[in-house]
C-alpha cells in the first residue's frame, strides 16, 4: 500500500503517482456533477435500435404514457383519526415514446406515487392513464433486493416474464441470458438468489427482469439513491444504454437534480401533489423559473459552493396550505398566492418552447 | 463522453455444480439433524422387528431391574418387557403425531395461506372462525367426537386434528401478512404473476420454515397431549403400549421401580428432542437459499 504523501500544505494522498502525473491522468473527466448526457452517449454509440425501430424520428412521437389530471389521496390514520394524505393533486404529464422524463421534489411530493398510478399499482381517484400500444409498463424499485424474491433464482424471476411467450425451456433459458448480458452479468447469475448478490448486482437484475420484454415505457424509483456514486454511475449509464437500446421510454423519479439532470430529456419539478415546473433538463436546471425549482437547485451540494437549504418543513399533504402549496416557504410569495381560490396552473413560459411553469409571476407576465 | 463502467467482481458462483446443494460442507450438521427424522421414523416402522417381546403379553417376572433376566430395560408391574413396549409406544406416538402434525399444516396452512393472501374480510372470517376453534379445548372435542363417532384411536386422532390446525393457521396467516407488504410481491404483479401464482410462488415458501419450526416443536407437545387424552380413556385403549399411558399410570411406581415410569418418559423426552434437533436442520436446509 502506498503512503500518504503531503502533495500541498496539509492535504494527504496516497497514491504512487506523483501529483501531477495523476492529474494528467484524469484531465479528460468530465465535470464532477456530470456522468454522461444521453445526447452525448448516443453519440459515443453507433445507436443500434435492436426492439423496435426508432419511431422517435418520426415527425410526431407517438405516446408512451399520457397521465391526465391524476388525483389520488390515501386514507390514514393520524392518531385516533382517519384523514386523508393527498399524495396526488390533479397532475398531468405526457411522455412520448422512447422519452425520458424526470420527475424530481422533496419526500412527499407525490413522485412516488405518481409511478405507482402509471404503474397500475395504485388505482387514480380522479384522471386517467393512457398507455402506448407496446408492452406494458415496468418498474425499478428504489430497494431492488426488497423487489426479488429472495427464495427464487434469478432465473425464475427473469423467465416469470417470459411464461406467456410460449417459450420452451431452452428458449426462456438463452432469453433469460440475453437480458443478463444486456446489463452486463454473467449467465451463472441465473442460478443464484437475489440473497447472494451485491447491491449493484440486484439493481441489474431488477433492470434485466424489468426489460427482458422491453417495456413502452419503464418507470425507476429513484433507483440509485441506495447505491454509491459508483454504482449509482453504473446505473445510470446502463438506464441510459438499455433505453436507447430497446427504444423504451423512461420515467424517472429522483429527488437529485444532478441525477435528473443526467438521465433526462425533460425534467418535471413536484411539489405536494403537483408538478410546478416542467421543461428541458438543460434549461430547467440553468435557468429555473419556479421559486421552488430555484431554492432546490441552490440546494444542490455543487463543489465550492455552499448549499442553500429550502426554508421551512415541506408542506404536509394532510393538510395543504390554500392556493399556491409553496406560499408559506416561497422568498417572492404574494397575499394572491394564499387565496384558497388560487390554482396555480402550468402555463406556457413566454418566447420558450415546451416550458411550463405554475407560479402567480408567470401568470401576471 | 460515458465514464468507464467501473470494475464489479462477478458473482460468485451459486452452489458448486454437480453436487447437490444438501452435501455443500456449511450443511452438513444440518443434514444430520433433518437425518434425525428418518432414524425416529425407522424406528417406528421397524418397532415390530426390534422389539424382543410381545409388548402386552407378561413375559417375565414383574418390576425386574433394567438389565436382569434379560430384560434390557426391566419389566413392569405384571411383567411385561418394557423395551418392547416403548418401542411399539414409540411407533404409534410418532405416527400419530405425524398424522395430527401433517393434518394442521395442511389445513391451518391453506386457510391461514388463503386467508393471508385475500386480506379484507376474507382474512377477517377466516381468522374468527381459527379462533374459533382455537378456544375449543382438545379432551372436550375428544369426548364429543368419541360420543358422536364412537372410541378408537383414529377418532381421538381426528379430535386433536380439529383442535390443533388453528396454531398453524395463525402462524401461515402472521407470515403471509409479513410477507405480502414487501415489494417483491408487487414486482411479481407487475411481472404478470397471477393471485394464485403469487400466493404460491412468492408468498407461501417464505412461510414454510416458521411452520417447520412450530411443527417440531408440536411433536412434544402432541405426545403429551395424546397421553392426556389415552390417561381419560380416550386414547390408546389399554392394555396398548402407549408411550404418555405408561409414564402416567405408572407414577406411582416411581420411588421403588423407577425405570417402570421412567423408561417410556425418557423415550417422549427423546422423541420430542429429536423433532426438535431435526425440525432446526430442515429450517436451516429451507433457509440456505
Amino acid at each position: 500500500m502506498p503512503e500518504p504523501v503531503e502533495v500541498a500544505p496539509g492535504h494527504l494522498s496516497a497514491c504512487i503517482l506523483p501529483p501531477g502525473e495523476v492529474a494528467a491522468a484524469f484531465a479528460p473527466a468530465p465535470p464532477a456533477s456530470r456522468i454522461t448526457t444521453l445526447d452525448e452517449a448516443a453519440a459515443d454509440v453507433p445507436a443500434a435500435p435492436a426492439g423496435r425501430p426508432a419511431s422517435a424520428a418520426a415527425a410526431e412521437p407517438a405516446v408512451a404514457a399520457r397521465v391526465q389530471d391524476v388525483a389520488k389521496t390515501f386514507r390514514v390514520k393520524s392518531g385516533r383519526r382517519r384523514v386523508g394524505l393527498q399524495a396526488l393533486r390533479g397532475v398531468s404529464l405526457q411522455v412520448a415514446e422512447g422519452e425520458s422524463v424526470a420527475i424530481v421534489g422533496e419526500s412527499g411530493s407525490g413522485k412516488s406515487t405518481m409511478l405507482r398510478v402509471i404503474a397500475g399499482l395504485e388505482r387514480a381517484d380522479r384522471g386517467g392513464i393512457t398507455l402506448g400500444r407496446g408492452a406494458g409498463p415496468q418498474m425499478v424499485f428504489q430497494d431492488a433486493g426488497a423487489s426479488l424474491t429472495p427464495w427464487l433464482t434469478v432465473g425464475a424471476l427473469i423467465g416469470e416474464r417470459l411464461r406467456h411467450a410460449h417459450l420452451g425451456a431452452a428458449q426462456r433459458g438463452e432469453r433469460v441470458e440475453e437480458a443478463l448480458a444486456h446489463v452486463g452479468l454473467p449467465a451463472h447469475v441465473a442460478r443464484a438468489r437475489a440473497t447472494q448478490l451485491s447491491g449493484g448486482q440486484r439493481q441489474r437484475v431488477a433492470l434485466a427482469r424489468a426489460t427482458v420484454v422491453p417495456p413502452e415505457v419503464l418507470l425507476c424509483d429513484e433507483p440509485t439513491s441506495a447505491l454509491d456514486v459508483s454504482l449509482a454511475a453504473v446505473v445510470l449509464n446502463l438506464v441510459a444504454r438499455l433505453r436507447r437500446e430497446l427504444g423504451m421510454a423512461v420515467l424517472f423519479v429522483t429527488h437529485d437534480l444532478s441525477v435528473a439532470r443526467v438521465v433526462a430529456d425533460r425534467i418535471a419539478v413536484m411539489y405536494l401533489g403537483r408538478i410546478v415546473e416542467l421543461g428541458p433538463a438543460e434549461q430547467v436546471v440553468a435557468s429555473p423559473q419556479h421559486p421552488y425549482t430555484k431554492a432546490l437547485v441552490r440546494a444542490v451540494p455543487d463543489l465550492g459552493v455552499t448549499p442553500a437549504a429550502l426554508p421551512g418543513e415541506p408542506a404536509s399533504p394532510l393538510d395543504p396550505p390554500p392556493g399556491c402549496a409553496f406560499n408559506p416557504r416561497c422568498p417572492v410569495a404574494e397575499p394572491a398566492c394564499a387565496d384558497p381560490d388560487f390554482l396555480p396552473r402550468l402555463i406556457k413560459l413566454r418566447g420558450e418552447q415546451d416550458r411550463t411553469v405554475a407560479c402567480i409571476r408567470a401568470e401576471v407576465n | 463522453m460515458a465514464v468507464a463502467e467501473p470494475y464489479i467482481a462477478p458473482a460468485t458462483p451459486p452452489a458448486r455444480r454437480g453436487r447437490p446443494a444438501i452435501l455443500r460442507a456449511h450443511g452438513r450438521l444440518d443434514v444430520a439433524a433433518a437425518s434425525l427424522l428418518v432414524l425416529v421414523t425407522l424406528i417406528a416402522l421397524l418397532a415390530p422387528v426390534l422389539a424382543p417381546h410381545n409388548p402386552i403379553q407378561p413375559v417375565g417376572l414383574p418390576m425386574q431391574s433394567p438389565g436382569s433376566g434379560g430384560f434390557l430395560l426391566g419389566t413392569d408391574s405384571i411383567g411385561r418387557d418394557i423395551l418392547s413396549r416403548v418401542l411399539f409406544g414409540w411407533r404409534s406416538s410418532w405416527f400419530a403425531a405425524l398424522a395430527v402434525i401433517a393434518s394442521g399444516l395442511l389445513i391451518g396452512g391453506l386457510i391461514g395461506l388463503v386467508a393471508g393472501t385475500l386480506g379484507g374480510v376474507a382474512d377477517t372470517v377466516l381468522m374468527r372462525i381459527t379462533d374459533g376453534f382455537l378456544a375449543l379445548p382438545a379432551p372436550v372435542v375428544a369426548i364429543a367426537v368419541v360420543a358422536a363417532l364412537g372410541g378408537g384411536f383414529v377418532h381421538t386422532l381426528i379430535a386433536v386434528a380439529v383442535v390443533w390446525w388453528p396454531f398453524y393457521a395463525r402462524i401461515v396467516r402472521g407470515e403471509i401478512r409479513l410477507l405480502a407488504a414487501r415489494p417483491h410481491v408487487e414486482a411479481a404483479r407487475l411481472a404478470g404473476a397471477g393471485r394464485l401464482r403469487i400466493a404460491v410462488r412468492h408468498l407461501l415458501p417464505g412461510a414454510v420454515p416458521a411452520a417447520v419450526i412450530t411443527a417440531s416443536l408440536d411433536v412434544g407437545n402432541l405426545v403429551l397431549t395424546l397421553a392426556a387424552l389415552s390417561f381419560l380413556g380416550l386414547g390408546q385403549p389399554q392394555p396398548a403400549p402407549e408411550l404418555g399411558a405408561d409414564t402416567a399410570h405408572n407414577l406411582t411406581y416411581l420411588l421403588q421401580q423407577w425405570w417402570i415410569p421412567v423408561m417410556p418418559g425418557i423415550a417422549v423426552m427423546v422423541l420430542a428432542l429429536a423433532a426438535n434437533i431435526a425440525g432446526d436442520g430442515v429450517r436451516n436446509l429451507l433457509g440456505d437459499r
